[in-house]
């Protein structure tokens, strides 16, 4: 009957412990490695979600508060936020870290609707 | 080092001790980066579901009381904010903002619409909307 295991005292069980031992702990150490580089990543990009969020937020509340006229621009977060009129048609325009046009469409009562995003 | 000296097998043993004893160290390190994880993270689910509950406000920029839920208009509709079964809603529909918490509280103060709420021991606040004075 063939041996299912080699004994302890064979020769090499050493090395074959030693190289089983390193190779578990590199798993280990790389799966750890990248899990935490995932995880920071998303987090960061959670960050900057929100920091747009944040930025919009402040930028429709003086919209609403405030009534800029065409040109208007606030400075706010490291960012210059100009607002523009085109007919029915309002597009808040960021400048700073992120560049790009949050553009709304407005009714007659003045509310915004169908919002979209355009690179600048 | 010659084998049959004495002390040869205590140094080995020592040696090997130490060694198992690093490797074991570094190991519960490891185990216990990747356990992190699982706790709560910086930014929970709860701050970005209630920023986009407070960004989807401010595109009217306007929050009502309608019976007793505070209601919002949203593009051509309207949302209500619907505390049910410790879960938060917006209706019409039932778009679940939070969900499964064990208590979830909405109140005003100083002109403040604030949401309370917890789960699993974590408490969790933040300001929805501020109304105009």
């Amino acid at each position: 009957m063939k041996r299912l295991f080699i004994p302890f005292n064979h020769k090499g069980v050493i090395l074959l412990q030693t190289l089983l031992l390193f190779f578990i702990f590199i798993m280990l150490a790389s799966s750890v490695i990248t899990i935490r580089t995932l995880e920071l990543t998303n987090q960061s990009w959670k960050l900057k979600a929100l920091f747009r969020m944040d930025l919009e937020i402040e930028a429709l509340i003086y919209y609403h508060q405030h009534h800029p006229k065409h040109h208007d621009a606030i400075y706010s977060k490291n960012h210059w936020i100009t607002y523009w009129y085109d007919e029915n048609t309002l597009t808040i325009n960021f400048d700073g870290e992120y560049h790009y046009n949050l553009v709304f469409d407005v009714d007659d009562h003045g509310n915004l609707l169908n919002r979209s995003i355009q690179d600048d | 080092m010659v084998n049959n000296k004495k002390g040869t097998i205590l140094a080995e043993m020592l040696v090997g001790f130490l060694v198992y004893t690093f490797v074991v160290v570094m190991m519960v390190q490891l185990i216990s980066s990747l356990l992190m994880l699982i706790k709560q993270p910086a930014i929970s689910e709860f701050d970005i579901a209630i920023k986009q509950v407070s960004w989807q406000i401010s595109t009217s920029n306007r929050l009502y009381l309608q019976d007793t839920e505070y209601c919002y208009d949203y593009h051509d509709n309207q949302r209500c904010l619907t505390i049910k079964n410790n879960r938060l809603y917006l209706t019409p529909g039932t778009q679940i903002v939070l969900n499964r918490y064990d208590s979830i509280k909405l109140f005003t103060v100083d002109n403040q619409l604030i949401i309370k709420a917890s789960k699993k021991g974590l408490h969790y606040e933040a300001i929805i909307y501020t109304f105009q004075p």
